[in-house]
């Protein structure tokens, strides 16, 4: 037993090494490290909050907001996980003033179920389980949860994120150079009116019943909402499609009432492809150049 | 608590770490921390089903001291029937009620004549096939007086829900597992670390090959009405590896697991690919099932001291019983009779014990005579196991009829959205050459590179964990744990 035992460790030992040193470097660089550790850290200083997908995470930078600021979005996020960590969040940060809500297309009519690839984050660093079940036992490591998409980050990905979880540098060398396959193709519009017909109305009814709960309990905290739409080039705005009518109507209701603020920016920049990733997300460049507007913005709600 | 998860890995290092460095001085001690182990980790799936093992348990235990105590033939037979009753009818109830009701329905309404009769929503325990087979395997061997029955309540319910095996088998005969909870078992280093190498590669074949490939035999079986004939065939072979990779890494696992608490298992697999001719492929693949029907249903009709036509009778009743083991559908009968027909045309050319050693034994490669020979036998195994994969007659039909048409000729086309298959190929080149090399042996790393410097050794078994890591399918359960 003792030679087993002697030999397991040697070769057991290689494997934990670098299955610690890995899975320490996959948690301390991805962006929702840096968005928990600021909402950790700035509990009692956090005035603003925002939600959302990864439009507003890339049109955003909340550190160069003038008031104190985290963001929360994430790419390949839903409304229903928007509303898990309002949840989680709402009663911990006292000094909360206001919140940024996504309104992009889609926003309304997503949701992130069970099989989410990102639930494994959002219990890893926000405590929040959205699996159906309990968790599986290989998800409370990144590692184990996708080992082959993990490798390949660690490997290959030269992604960097600022203390807020912005990402100060792209990943990839995408970029958006006017020349995009999809901008020039004569099908872009059928192809974008396909993507977004994959959107039902059952679950816009859900997403604006629990949208309009969550947006009373601000008011009632006297918190200001903010229902924002970051800027989108002009052939992705000029199209129209029952989603974004239906989008619209939502906030209408919302038009007069105190405390609420819709700031549809999506025709902001709509000419600049140079300030985008792709049709619908800004670069690096982009937030550079919409975080200020955002904040001269806020800066007018503000008492 | 699936084999091949963080959770099992988890269970299997503390069990052992308890069993061997708390209990290791007392033996009742530690057959009933198995037991309790075994009953959790079977628990695990659903804790209901728990009562049915042990009604099997309690009724066999009682079966055999009551058939043991009476030297009337007329008596024992009796308790014997009722063992055969309690094991098969719940055999029969969960696994085959609304079968019968179906076809019993279909039957007459194929005559113009309604009956009415209504099928319940039954949930098959899983591996009640395994262990029902396992406790009547201890009460046929009593009743033959092949083996005296314990007295020990504790030995026959470790030995009945044994976890490594428990769920898909190897099904292990009493007469070689019971005497091993009855004797002080002993750790060695040798045994230690050839269960870890079988587990090792059995994680590889279920998690890289079979988990892979189900991915494309699973499109390609819920697609086939869209597909090509080439297609269709590719989807079967990919099928044939998925079954194998899938059943025989459950096995390697199975036998790894309990060689780490210090119990020998039958093997189950012996490269079946290797195997030149059907005969020889069935006498390799799930051998523990083969040789049950063989000693308790083939040479109890006669097995091969019977004129020639009984012989072949005998083959076709065991195959049909094969097949509904599988489960109750007609695509797994008709399965089993594939291959009974498959088996009588070898024994009516003589040519069924052709083959009984290892393929090229003493050389490198094979012939290419035995290479066409092997493929030949993996190519009818695919065509047969086309038909247990499919989900009725229907399917099989359809699935046949665009195989032999001109779409056979046509290039494959998968969905583009399926990840590339290349490494897949490779992967299973990989496992085929492992296997190779292995083939001697009892499991294809039990000799491989031991003789090398450790860092070669290792380095291998590296390279084995990081194919398991990084090109681990979606986790899938095994395929066997449905019937």
């Amino acid at each position: 037993m003792k030679q087993f035992f002697k030999q397991f460790r040697i070769f057991i030992a290689p494997i934990i090494v670098c299955f610690t040193l890995g899975e320490y470097h996959l948690r301390t660089n991805n962006s929702l490290y840096y968005q928990e550790k600021v909402i950790r850290e700035y509990k009692t200083d956090i005035e603003c909050l925002i939600f959302g997908a990864s439009h507003n995470w890339r049109a955003i930078n909340p550190k160069k907001l003038s008031i104190k600021s985290a963001s929360l979005a994430q790419a390949g996020s839903a409304i229903n996980i928007d509303f898990l960590l309002f949840d989680k969040y709402i009663d911990q940060l006292p000094n909360l003033k206001t919140v940024i809500f996504p309104t992009s297309v889609h926003s309304l009519e997503d949701e992130r179920d069970s099989n989410w690839n990102k639930n494994h984050l959002l219990n890893i660093y926000h405590g929040i389980n959205n699996y159906e079940d309990r968790i599986p036992f290989n998800h409370y490591f990144l590692s184990t949860t996708n080992f082959k998409n993990y490798l390949q980050k660690i490997l290959y990905t030269t992604q960097e994120f600022n203390s807020h979880g912005f990402m100060k540098r792209e990943g990839t060398t995408l970029q958006f150079d006017g020349n995009n396959k999809l901008l020039l193709s004569p099908k872009a519009e059928s192809k974008i009116k396909n993507h977004e017909r994959r959107n039902n109305k059952k679950l816009f009814l859900k997403n604006t019943t629990k949208f309009d709960q969550i947006i009373q309990e601000c008011l009632n905290r006297n918190i200001k909402v903010v229902l924002l739409s970051p800027p989108k080039l002009a052939i992705f705005n000029n199209i129209k499609t029952p989603i974004r009518e239906r989008r619209d109507d939502f906030l209408n209701r919302y038009l007069n009432i105190p405390n609420v603020f819709i700031w549809n920016e999506e025709r902001t920049f709509e000419n600049r492809p140079d300030l985008f990733f792709d049709l619908n997300h800004m670069n690096t460049a982009g937030a550079d150049a919409f975080t200020p507007v955002l904040d001269s913005l806020l800066n007018t709600i503000i008492d | 608590m699936l084999f091949n998860s963080l959770e099992f890995a988890v269970f299997l290092s503390i069990f052992f770490s308890i069993y061997w460095f708390v209990l290791n001085k007392n033996l009742t001690y530690q057959n009933i921390f198995i037991l309790i182990g075994s009953y959790f980790f079977y628990g695990c799936w659903d804790v209901r089903f728990l009562s049915l093992i042990l009604l099997s348990t309690c009724v066999d235990f009682l079966v055999g001291l009551k058939m043991d105590a009476s030297s009337n033939d007329t008596i024992r037979k009796r308790w014997l029937w009722l063992s055969l009753a309690v094991n098969l009818g719940l055999l029969g109830f969960f696994k085959y009620y609304n079968f019968f009701i179906e076809s019993f329905v279909d039957f007459f309404s194929y005559f113009g004549i309604s009956v009415n009769l209504s099928t319940l929503s039954i949930i098959l325990p899983v591996g009640i096939s395994f262990y029902t087979f396992q406790t009547l395997s201890y009460t046929i061997d009593i009743y033959r007086k092949k083996l005296k029955p314990t007295n020990n309540f504790i030995n026959f319910a470790a030995y009945v829900s044994f976890f490594p095996q428990l769920v898909a088998g190897p099904i292990e005969r009493a007469t070689h597992l019971l005497p091993q909870f009855q004797k002080e078992r002993r750790f060695t280093y040798e045994q230690g670390a050839d269960g870890l190498r079988q587990i090792l590669w059995g994680l590889f074949t279920k998690v890289v090959i079979a988990d892979n490939c189900a991915v494309y035999a699973n499109y390609i079986f819920e697609n086939s009405t869209d597909l090509s004939g080439s297609t269709l065939l590719i989807g079967g072979l990919f099928f044939t590896f998925q079954a194998y990779g899938d059943f025989s890494g459950y096995s390697d696992i199975a036998i790894g697991t309990a060689r780490l608490l210090g119990f020998n298992l039958r093997e189950n697999f012996n490269y079946p690919f290797f195997a030149r001719n059907t005969a020889e492929f069935w006498r390799r693949w799930h051998i523990s099932l083969m040789s049950w029907f063989r000693d308790y249903v083939y040479i109890s009709l006669g097995g091969n001291r019977v004129v020639h036509l009984k012989i072949l009778r005998n083959i076709t009743i065991v195959f049909f019983v094969s097949g509904l083991w599988h489960g109750a559908n007609w695509t797994f009968i008709n399965w089993g009779l594939y291959n009974a027909l498959l088996i009588c045309l070898l024994i009516i050319r003589g040519k069924h014990r052709d083959y009984v050693g290892i393929v090229a034994k003493d050389r490198l490669f094979p012939s290419l005579l035995d290479l066409l020979k092997m493929l030949r036998t993996v190519l009818l195994f695919a065509i047969g196991l086309t038909i247990l994969r499919s989900e009725n007659m229907v399917q099989v039909v359809q699935i046949f009829d665009a195989i032999f048409s001109a779409s056979l000729f046509e290039l494959p086309s998968l969905n583009k959205q399926l990840p590339t298959a290349r490494p897949l190929f490779i992967l299973i080149i990989f496992m085929l050459v492992i296997d190779w090399i292995g083939r001697r042996e009892k499991h294809a790393l039990a000799n491989f590179a031991v003789h090398q410097p450790r860092i070669f050794r290792y380095l291998f078994y590296y390279i084995i964990l990081f194919f398991i890591a990084y090109y681990g399918g979606q986790q899938q359960e095994f395929f066997y744990f449905q019937f």
